[in-house]
Protein backbone atom coordinates (compact mmCIF):
# COMPACT_ATOMS: atom_id res chain seq x y z
CA UNK A 1 0.00 0.00 0.00
CA UNK A 2 2.85 2.35 0.98
CA UNK A 3 4.59 1.46 -2.27
CA UNK A 4 1.46 2.37 -4.25
CA UNK A 5 1.39 5.93 -2.88
CA UNK A 6 5.08 6.34 -3.74
CA UNK A 7 4.27 5.47 -7.37
CA UNK A 8 1.41 8.02 -7.29
CA UNK A 9 3.72 10.72 -5.90
CA UNK A 10 6.47 9.99 -8.45
CA UNK A 11 4.03 10.08 -11.42
CA UNK A 12 2.38 13.29 -10.19
CA UNK A 13 5.80 14.90 -9.60
CA UNK A 14 6.90 13.99 -13.14
CA UNK A 15 3.67 15.40 -14.59
CA UNK A 16 3.99 18.59 -12.54
CA UNK A 17 7.58 19.08 -13.75
CA UNK A 18 6.51 18.38 -17.35
CA UNK A 19 3.66 20.93 -16.98
CA UNK A 20 6.03 23.63 -15.76
CA UNK A 21 8.49 22.91 -18.59
CA UNK A 22 5.73 22.93 -21.25
CA UNK A 23 4.18 26.11 -19.79
CA UNK A 24 7.63 27.74 -19.92
CA UNK A 25 8.11 26.72 -23.54
CA UNK A 26 4.55 27.83 -24.39
CA UNK A 27 5.16 31.28 -22.88
CA UNK A 28 7.97 31.82 -25.42
CA UNK A 29 5.52 31.48 -28.27
CA UNK A 30 2.55 33.31 -26.80
CA UNK A 31 1.37 36.55 -28.45
CA UNK A 32 3.66 39.38 -27.37
CA UNK A 33 1.19 41.92 -26.10
CA UNK A 34 0.70 40.30 -22.75
CA UNK A 35 -0.67 42.96 -20.46
CA UNK A 36 -0.47 43.27 -16.74
CA UNK A 37 -3.54 43.06 -14.52
CA UNK A 38 -5.67 46.18 -14.19
CA UNK A 39 -8.49 48.18 -15.71
CA UNK A 40 -6.50 51.09 -17.15
CA UNK A 41 -4.11 50.31 -20.00
CA UNK A 42 -0.80 52.18 -19.95
CA UNK A 43 0.75 52.34 -23.42
CA UNK A 44 4.26 53.76 -23.57
CA UNK A 45 5.33 55.96 -26.51
CA UNK A 46 9.03 56.50 -26.04
CA UNK A 47 11.78 57.72 -28.34
CA UNK A 48 11.65 58.32 -32.07
CA UNK A 49 8.22 57.43 -33.53
CA UNK A 50 8.16 55.58 -36.84
CA UNK A 51 5.80 53.17 -38.58
CA UNK A 52 7.70 49.93 -38.01
CA UNK A 53 10.79 49.91 -35.82
CA UNK A 54 10.38 49.64 -32.06
CA UNK A 55 12.20 48.74 -28.87
CA UNK A 56 15.65 50.14 -28.32
CA UNK A 57 18.66 50.06 -30.59
CA UNK A 58 22.03 50.99 -29.19
CA UNK A 59 20.29 52.26 -26.08
CA UNK A 60 18.11 54.74 -27.99
CA UNK A 61 14.41 53.97 -27.55
CA UNK A 62 12.00 54.07 -30.46
CA UNK A 63 8.27 53.51 -30.81
CA UNK A 64 6.55 51.69 -33.64
CA UNK A 65 3.17 53.08 -34.72
CA UNK A 66 2.18 49.59 -35.85
CA UNK A 67 2.82 48.22 -32.37
CA UNK A 68 1.13 51.15 -30.59
CA UNK A 69 -1.95 50.81 -32.82
CA UNK A 70 -2.02 47.08 -32.04
CA UNK A 71 -1.95 47.83 -28.29
CA UNK A 72 -4.71 50.43 -28.65
CA UNK A 73 -6.93 47.98 -30.56
CA UNK A 74 -6.17 45.30 -28.00
CA UNK A 75 -7.13 47.58 -25.10
CA UNK A 76 -10.19 48.89 -26.97
CA UNK A 77 -11.59 45.40 -27.50
CA UNK A 78 -10.86 44.30 -23.93
CA UNK A 79 -14.03 44.74 -21.82
CA UNK A 80 -11.91 44.80 -18.65
CA UNK A 81 -10.07 47.94 -19.79
CA UNK A 82 -11.98 51.13 -19.01
CA UNK A 83 -9.45 53.79 -20.01
CA UNK A 84 -6.11 54.18 -21.77
CA UNK A 85 -3.15 56.27 -20.61
CA UNK A 86 -0.40 57.11 -23.11
CA UNK A 87 2.88 57.61 -21.32
CA UNK A 88 4.77 59.89 -23.72
CA UNK A 89 8.47 60.67 -23.70
CA UNK A 90 9.33 61.38 -27.32
CA UNK A 91 10.80 64.22 -29.38
CA UNK A 92 8.66 63.24 -32.40
CA UNK A 93 9.12 61.13 -35.47
CA UNK A 94 7.90 60.45 -38.98
CA UNK A 95 4.86 62.06 -40.60
CA UNK A 96 2.50 59.11 -41.10
CA UNK A 97 2.98 57.42 -37.72
CA UNK A 98 1.18 60.07 -35.57
CA UNK A 99 -1.79 60.11 -37.93
CA UNK A 100 -2.17 56.32 -37.71
CA UNK A 101 -1.93 56.38 -33.91
CA UNK A 102 -4.35 59.33 -33.62
CA UNK A 103 -6.91 57.54 -35.78
CA UNK A 104 -6.67 54.45 -33.56
CA UNK A 105 -7.10 56.63 -30.43
CA UNK A 106 -10.26 58.23 -31.82
CA UNK A 107 -11.67 54.82 -32.78
CA UNK A 108 -10.90 53.32 -29.35
CA UNK A 109 -14.15 54.55 -27.80
CA UNK A 110 -12.63 54.61 -24.30
CA UNK A 111 -11.47 57.45 -22.08
CA UNK A 112 -7.96 58.35 -23.25
CA UNK A 113 -5.36 60.40 -21.42
CA UNK A 114 -1.87 61.50 -22.45
CA UNK A 115 0.83 61.96 -19.85
CA UNK A 116 3.89 63.81 -21.17
CA UNK A 117 6.80 62.96 -18.90
CA UNK A 118 10.02 64.64 -20.09
CA UNK A 119 9.39 65.47 -23.75
CA UNK A 120 6.22 65.28 -25.80
CA UNK A 121 7.07 67.38 -28.80
CA UNK A 122 6.06 67.55 -32.44
CA UNK A 123 4.44 64.29 -33.66
CA UNK A 124 4.40 63.04 -30.05
CA UNK A 125 2.32 66.13 -29.23
CA UNK A 126 0.08 65.40 -32.24
CA UNK A 127 -0.63 61.98 -30.69
CA UNK A 128 -1.25 63.54 -27.26
CA UNK A 129 -3.69 66.04 -28.79
CA UNK A 130 -5.90 63.16 -29.99
CA UNK A 131 -6.61 62.07 -26.39
CA UNK A 132 -9.39 63.39 -24.14
CA UNK A 133 -7.00 65.06 -21.70
CA UNK A 134 -3.31 65.97 -21.66
CA UNK A 135 -1.20 66.05 -18.50
CA UNK A 136 2.40 67.29 -18.42
CA UNK A 137 4.90 68.16 -15.75
CA UNK A 138 5.59 71.89 -15.35
CA UNK A 139 9.11 71.13 -16.60
CA UNK A 140 8.10 68.90 -19.51
CA UNK A 141 9.00 70.07 -23.00
CA UNK A 142 6.13 70.10 -25.45
CA UNK A 143 4.85 71.87 -28.55
CA UNK A 144 7.28 72.11 -31.49
CA UNK A 145 4.33 71.99 -33.88
CA UNK A 146 6.12 71.92 -37.20
CA UNK A 147 7.98 69.83 -39.74
CA UNK A 148 11.60 69.46 -40.71
CA UNK A 149 13.60 68.01 -43.57
CA UNK A 150 17.31 68.05 -42.89
CA UNK A 151 20.30 66.22 -44.21
CA UNK A 152 24.06 66.61 -44.56
CA UNK A 153 25.30 67.92 -47.87
CA UNK A 154 28.61 66.45 -49.01
CA UNK A 155 29.17 68.31 -52.26
CA UNK A 156 32.06 70.44 -50.96
CA UNK A 157 33.67 67.48 -49.22
CA UNK A 158 33.45 65.37 -52.38
CA UNK A 159 34.92 68.18 -54.47
CA UNK A 160 37.83 68.54 -52.03
CA UNK A 161 38.53 64.83 -52.38
CA UNK A 162 38.11 64.81 -56.13
CA UNK A 163 34.97 62.63 -56.04
CA UNK A 164 32.43 63.21 -58.80
CA UNK A 165 28.67 62.73 -58.47
CA UNK A 166 27.55 61.11 -61.72
CA UNK A 167 23.92 62.15 -62.23
CA UNK A 168 21.68 59.92 -64.39
CA UNK A 169 18.00 60.70 -63.80
CA UNK A 170 14.72 60.22 -65.66
CA UNK A 171 13.38 63.60 -64.51
CA UNK A 172 14.98 66.73 -63.11
CA UNK A 173 13.53 66.27 -59.61
CA UNK A 174 14.36 62.56 -59.30
CA UNK A 175 17.39 63.16 -57.07
CA UNK A 176 15.82 66.03 -55.17
CA UNK A 177 17.35 66.01 -51.70
CA UNK A 178 20.42 64.02 -52.71
CA UNK A 179 23.24 64.83 -50.25
CA UNK A 180 25.81 64.56 -53.07
CA UNK A 181 24.86 67.79 -54.86
CA UNK A 182 24.00 71.32 -53.89
CA UNK A 183 20.28 71.99 -53.73
CA UNK A 184 19.04 74.45 -56.37
CA UNK A 185 16.73 77.32 -55.39
CA UNK A 186 13.89 75.64 -57.30
CA UNK A 187 14.41 72.40 -55.40
CA UNK A 188 14.56 74.30 -52.15
CA UNK A 189 11.24 75.97 -52.97
CA UNK A 190 9.63 72.57 -53.66
CA UNK A 191 10.93 71.11 -50.42
CA UNK A 192 9.90 74.18 -48.42
CA UNK A 193 6.44 73.98 -49.97
CA UNK A 194 6.06 70.35 -48.82
CA UNK A 195 7.17 71.29 -45.33
CA UNK A 196 4.59 74.08 -45.13
CA UNK A 197 1.83 71.77 -46.46
CA UNK A 198 2.69 69.16 -43.85
CA UNK A 199 2.84 71.79 -41.10
CA UNK A 200 -0.62 73.03 -42.11
CA UNK A 201 -2.04 69.51 -41.89
CA UNK A 202 -0.37 69.13 -38.50
CA UNK A 203 -1.86 72.40 -37.22
CA UNK A 204 -5.32 71.55 -38.57
CA UNK A 205 -5.24 68.18 -36.83
CA UNK A 206 -4.10 69.64 -33.50
CA UNK A 207 -6.74 72.40 -33.70
CA UNK A 208 -9.45 69.84 -34.49
CA UNK A 209 -8.33 67.49 -31.71
CA UNK A 210 -8.05 70.24 -29.09
CA UNK A 211 -11.18 72.12 -30.19
CA UNK A 212 -9.10 75.26 -30.79
CA UNK A 213 -9.04 77.84 -33.56
CA UNK A 214 -6.27 77.32 -36.15
CA UNK A 215 -5.06 80.88 -35.43
CA UNK A 216 -4.50 79.95 -31.77
CA UNK A 217 -2.04 77.18 -32.61
CA UNK A 218 1.60 78.37 -32.54
CA UNK A 219 3.09 78.11 -36.03
CA UNK A 220 6.76 78.78 -35.35
CA UNK A 221 7.49 75.27 -34.01
CA UNK A 222 8.55 76.63 -30.65
CA UNK A 223 8.94 74.27 -27.71
CA UNK A 224 7.15 75.13 -24.47
CA UNK A 225 7.53 74.19 -20.84
CA UNK A 226 4.52 72.52 -19.24
CA UNK A 227 3.49 75.77 -17.53
CA UNK A 228 3.65 77.72 -20.82
CA UNK A 229 1.77 74.98 -22.69
CA UNK A 230 -0.99 75.17 -20.07
CA UNK A 231 -1.36 78.92 -20.60
CA UNK A 232 -1.55 78.42 -24.38
CA UNK A 233 -4.16 75.67 -23.99
CA UNK A 234 -1.90 73.01 -25.49
CA UNK A 235 -2.28 70.85 -22.36
CA UNK A 236 -5.13 70.54 -19.85
CA UNK A 237 -3.42 70.02 -16.50
CA UNK A 238 -0.04 69.91 -14.83
CA UNK A 239 0.71 66.47 -13.44
CA UNK A 240 1.82 62.94 -14.16
CA UNK A 241 0.50 59.39 -13.99
CA UNK A 242 -1.00 59.84 -10.50
CA UNK A 243 -3.01 62.88 -11.56
CA UNK A 244 -4.13 61.06 -14.72
CA UNK A 245 -5.25 58.14 -12.57
CA UNK A 246 -7.25 60.48 -10.30
CA UNK A 247 -8.86 62.11 -13.37
CA UNK A 248 -9.96 58.69 -14.69
CA UNK A 249 -11.25 57.59 -11.28
CA UNK A 250 -13.28 60.78 -10.94
CA UNK A 251 -14.61 60.69 -14.51
CA UNK A 252 -15.54 56.98 -14.62
CA UNK A 253 -16.22 56.38 -10.93
CA UNK A 254 -13.83 53.43 -10.76
CA UNK A 255 -10.73 52.48 -8.81
CA UNK A 256 -8.04 52.66 -11.46
CA UNK A 257 -5.49 49.86 -11.55
CA UNK A 258 -2.79 50.26 -14.17
CA UNK A 259 -2.09 47.48 -16.68
CA UNK A 260 1.14 48.02 -18.55
CA UNK A 261 1.07 47.16 -22.23
CA UNK A 262 4.51 46.23 -23.40
CA UNK A 263 6.35 43.27 -24.79
CA UNK A 264 7.19 40.86 -22.01
CA UNK A 265 8.14 37.75 -23.92
CA UNK A 266 11.27 35.84 -23.00
CA UNK A 267 12.89 36.87 -26.27
CA UNK A 268 11.87 40.48 -25.65
CA UNK A 269 13.58 40.47 -22.26
CA UNK A 270 16.69 38.88 -23.79
CA UNK A 271 16.75 41.46 -26.61
CA UNK A 272 16.36 44.31 -24.15
CA UNK A 273 19.23 42.97 -22.03
CA UNK A 274 21.45 42.48 -25.06
CA UNK A 275 20.58 45.94 -26.40
CA UNK A 276 21.62 47.52 -23.13
CA UNK A 277 24.93 45.69 -23.39
CA UNK A 278 25.30 46.81 -26.99
CA UNK A 279 24.74 50.37 -25.82
CA UNK A 280 27.79 50.32 -23.60
CA UNK A 281 29.91 48.53 -26.21
CA UNK A 282 29.07 50.61 -29.23
CA UNK A 283 27.49 53.77 -27.87
CA UNK A 284 29.46 56.20 -30.03
CA UNK A 285 29.21 54.23 -33.25
CA UNK A 286 25.55 53.43 -32.70
CA UNK A 287 24.50 56.99 -31.98
CA UNK A 288 26.31 58.28 -35.04
CA UNK A 289 24.69 55.65 -37.26
CA UNK A 290 21.23 56.35 -35.90
CA UNK A 291 21.52 60.10 -36.19
CA UNK A 292 22.64 59.76 -39.80
CA UNK A 293 19.71 57.45 -40.52
CA UNK A 294 17.15 59.69 -38.83
CA UNK A 295 18.19 62.81 -40.71
CA UNK A 296 16.96 61.20 -43.93
CA UNK A 297 13.33 61.72 -44.96
CA UNK A 298 10.60 64.03 -43.70
CA UNK A 299 10.16 64.22 -39.97
CA UNK A 300 7.95 65.98 -37.55
CA UNK A 301 10.22 66.78 -34.68
CA UNK B 1 -11.39 -13.85 10.66
CA UNK B 2 -10.60 -14.78 7.10
CA UNK B 3 -10.93 -12.10 4.35
CA UNK B 4 -11.58 -12.59 0.66
CA UNK B 5 -11.89 -10.00 -2.15
CA UNK B 6 -14.27 -10.25 -5.09
CA UNK B 7 -14.55 -7.98 -8.12
CA UNK B 8 -17.77 -6.68 -9.63
CA UNK B 9 -18.96 -3.88 -11.86
CA UNK B 10 -19.00 -0.60 -9.88
CA UNK B 11 -21.93 1.74 -9.67
CA UNK B 12 -22.10 4.56 -12.24
CA UNK B 13 -22.13 7.10 -9.39
CA UNK B 14 -18.82 5.81 -8.03
CA UNK B 15 -17.24 5.99 -11.46
CA UNK B 16 -18.45 9.57 -11.93
CA UNK B 17 -17.15 10.57 -8.49
CA UNK B 18 -13.78 8.92 -9.21
CA UNK B 19 -13.60 10.80 -12.53
CA UNK B 20 -14.38 14.11 -10.78
CA UNK B 21 -11.60 13.38 -8.25
CA UNK B 22 -9.20 12.76 -11.16
CA UNK B 23 -10.25 16.04 -12.77
CA UNK B 24 -9.42 17.83 -9.51
CA UNK B 25 -5.97 16.19 -9.46
CA UNK B 26 -5.40 17.20 -13.12
CA UNK B 27 -6.54 20.73 -12.32
CA UNK B 28 -4.05 20.90 -9.44
CA UNK B 29 -1.05 19.19 -11.04
CA UNK B 30 -1.34 19.66 -14.81
CA UNK B 31 -3.37 22.83 -15.27
CA UNK B 32 -1.83 24.93 -12.48
CA UNK B 33 1.37 25.98 -14.35
CA UNK B 34 -0.69 27.01 -17.39
CA UNK B 35 -3.22 29.05 -15.40
CA UNK B 36 -1.22 32.28 -15.43
CA UNK B 37 -0.70 32.05 -19.20
CA UNK B 38 -4.42 31.52 -19.82
CA UNK B 39 -5.41 34.37 -17.46
CA UNK B 40 -3.14 36.71 -19.40
CA UNK B 41 -4.71 35.71 -22.69
CA UNK B 42 -8.41 35.84 -21.83
CA UNK B 43 -9.80 39.16 -20.56
CA UNK B 44 -11.97 39.23 -17.46
CA UNK B 45 -15.58 40.38 -17.87
CA UNK B 46 -18.87 39.03 -19.20
CA UNK B 47 -18.67 35.86 -21.31
CA UNK B 48 -20.09 37.55 -24.42
CA UNK B 49 -17.43 40.30 -24.25
CA UNK B 50 -14.65 37.71 -23.83
CA UNK B 51 -16.07 35.82 -26.82
CA UNK B 52 -16.05 38.98 -28.96
CA UNK B 53 -12.49 39.73 -27.83
CA UNK B 54 -11.30 36.25 -28.81
CA UNK B 55 -13.08 36.45 -32.16
CA UNK B 56 -11.17 39.67 -32.87
CA UNK B 57 -7.83 38.05 -31.97
CA UNK B 58 -7.30 34.78 -33.89
CA UNK B 59 -3.67 34.64 -32.68
CA UNK B 60 -4.86 34.37 -29.08
CA UNK B 61 -7.37 31.64 -30.01
CA UNK B 62 -4.53 29.63 -31.58
CA UNK B 63 -2.42 30.14 -28.45
CA UNK B 64 -5.26 28.92 -26.21
CA UNK B 65 -5.76 25.91 -28.47
CA UNK B 66 -2.04 25.06 -28.23
CA UNK B 67 -2.28 25.18 -24.43
CA UNK B 68 -5.35 22.91 -24.54
CA UNK B 69 -3.41 20.36 -26.60
CA UNK B 70 -0.52 20.36 -24.10
CA UNK B 71 -2.88 19.96 -21.15
CA UNK B 72 -4.69 17.13 -22.97
CA UNK B 73 -1.42 15.28 -23.64
CA UNK B 74 -0.48 15.56 -19.96
CA UNK B 75 -3.97 14.41 -18.91
CA UNK B 76 -3.67 11.37 -21.21
CA UNK B 77 -0.29 10.64 -19.62
CA UNK B 78 -1.81 10.95 -16.12
CA UNK B 79 -4.53 8.37 -16.80
CA UNK B 80 -2.41 5.98 -18.85
CA UNK B 81 0.68 5.97 -16.58
CA UNK B 82 -1.36 5.57 -13.40
CA UNK B 83 -3.50 2.79 -14.82
CA UNK B 84 -0.52 1.00 -16.37
CA UNK B 85 1.59 1.05 -13.19
CA UNK B 86 -1.13 0.70 -10.54
CA UNK B 87 -4.29 -0.29 -12.39
CA UNK B 88 -5.76 2.77 -10.65
CA UNK B 89 -5.79 6.57 -10.81
CA UNK B 90 -6.06 8.72 -7.66
CA UNK B 91 -9.85 8.83 -8.10
CA UNK B 92 -10.03 5.09 -8.52
CA UNK B 93 -7.85 4.55 -5.41
CA UNK B 94 -10.21 6.72 -3.35
CA UNK B 95 -13.30 4.85 -4.58
CA UNK B 96 -11.66 1.44 -4.61
CA UNK B 97 -11.97 0.93 -8.36
CA UNK B 98 -9.50 -0.90 -10.56
CA UNK B 99 -8.80 -1.34 -14.27
CA UNK B 100 -8.40 -4.95 -15.32
CA UNK B 101 -7.68 -6.50 -18.73
CA UNK B 102 -10.17 -8.97 -20.15
CA UNK B 103 -7.27 -11.25 -21.12
CA UNK B 104 -3.61 -11.56 -20.14
CA UNK B 105 -1.68 -8.66 -18.60
CA UNK B 106 -2.61 -4.98 -18.86
CA UNK B 107 -0.46 -3.38 -21.59
CA UNK B 108 0.49 0.30 -21.92
CA UNK B 109 -1.23 0.60 -25.31
CA UNK B 110 -4.46 -0.63 -23.76
CA UNK B 111 -4.14 2.06 -21.09
CA UNK B 112 -3.43 4.69 -23.74
CA UNK B 113 -6.39 3.61 -25.85
CA UNK B 114 -8.74 3.88 -22.85
CA UNK B 115 -7.76 7.53 -22.37
CA UNK B 116 -8.17 8.90 -25.90
CA UNK B 117 -11.36 10.70 -24.88
CA UNK B 118 -9.16 13.43 -23.33
CA UNK B 119 -7.84 14.63 -26.70
CA UNK B 120 -9.65 17.80 -27.89
CA UNK B 121 -9.42 16.99 -31.63
CA UNK B 122 -11.96 15.70 -34.10
CA UNK B 123 -12.92 12.82 -34.00
CA UNK B 124 -11.88 12.23 -30.39
CA UNK B 125 -14.32 14.72 -28.87
CA UNK B 126 -17.17 12.56 -30.18
CA UNK B 127 -16.04 10.23 -27.39
CA UNK B 128 -17.12 12.77 -24.74
CA UNK B 129 -20.70 11.59 -25.49
CA UNK B 130 -20.23 8.22 -27.15
CA UNK B 131 -17.76 6.82 -24.59
CA UNK B 132 -19.93 7.06 -21.43
CA UNK B 133 -23.16 6.48 -23.38
CA UNK B 134 -21.83 3.09 -24.50
CA UNK B 135 -21.54 2.02 -20.84
CA UNK B 136 -25.29 2.39 -20.39
CA UNK B 137 -25.95 -0.37 -22.93
CA UNK B 138 -23.05 -2.69 -22.12
CA UNK B 139 -23.63 -5.56 -19.69
CA UNK B 140 -20.20 -5.06 -18.04
CA UNK B 141 -20.74 -1.28 -17.99
CA UNK B 142 -17.69 -0.81 -20.21
CA UNK B 143 -17.10 2.57 -21.79
CA UNK B 144 -16.64 2.51 -25.57
CA UNK B 145 -12.83 2.83 -25.32
CA UNK B 146 -12.74 0.21 -22.58
CA UNK B 147 -14.54 -2.15 -24.94
CA UNK B 148 -12.12 -1.29 -27.75
CA UNK B 149 -9.05 -1.71 -25.51
CA UNK B 150 -10.41 -4.95 -24.05
CA UNK B 151 -10.34 -3.67 -20.48
CA UNK B 152 -12.93 -2.94 -17.85
CA UNK B 153 -13.25 -1.09 -14.57
CA UNK B 154 -14.18 -3.17 -11.52
CA UNK B 155 -14.74 -2.55 -7.85
CA UNK B 156 -13.03 -4.73 -5.25
CA UNK B 157 -15.34 -5.89 -2.47
CA UNK B 158 -13.87 -7.37 0.67
CA UNK B 159 -15.86 -10.23 2.13
CA UNK B 160 -15.27 -10.75 5.82
CA UNK B 161 -15.96 -14.02 7.64
CA UNK B 162 -15.61 -15.99 4.46
CA UNK B 163 -14.23 -19.53 4.86
CA UNK B 164 -12.88 -21.78 2.21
Amino acid sequence: MKNKWWVVIVILAILLAASFILAGIASLFMPDSIKGEGNVAVIPIKGFISMDSSGSSFGIASASAKEVVEYIQDAASDPGIKAIIFEINSPGGSTVAPEEISKAIRKANKTTVAVITEVGASSAYWIASATDRIFASRMSLTGSIGTIISYLEFEGFMEDHNITYRRLVSGKYKDLGSPFKEMTSEEERIMQDKIIQLRDIFIEEVAKNRGMEIEDIPTEAEIYLGTEALELGLIDELGGIEEAKEYIEEKLGITAELAEYRRKSFFGILTEASNERNFFIGKGIGSAMLEAEQTQGIMIR
Amino acid sequence: MAKKGVEAAPSILKRILAFIADLLVINLVVLYPFRRLIENLIPSGPLSDSYNYLMAHPGIVSAIYSIMIMVAILAVLYFSLMEYHLGQTVGKIIFNLRVVPLKNKLGYWQCLLRTLFAIPFFPFYILWIADPAFALFNKDQQRLMEWVSKTKTVQSYELTGWKQ
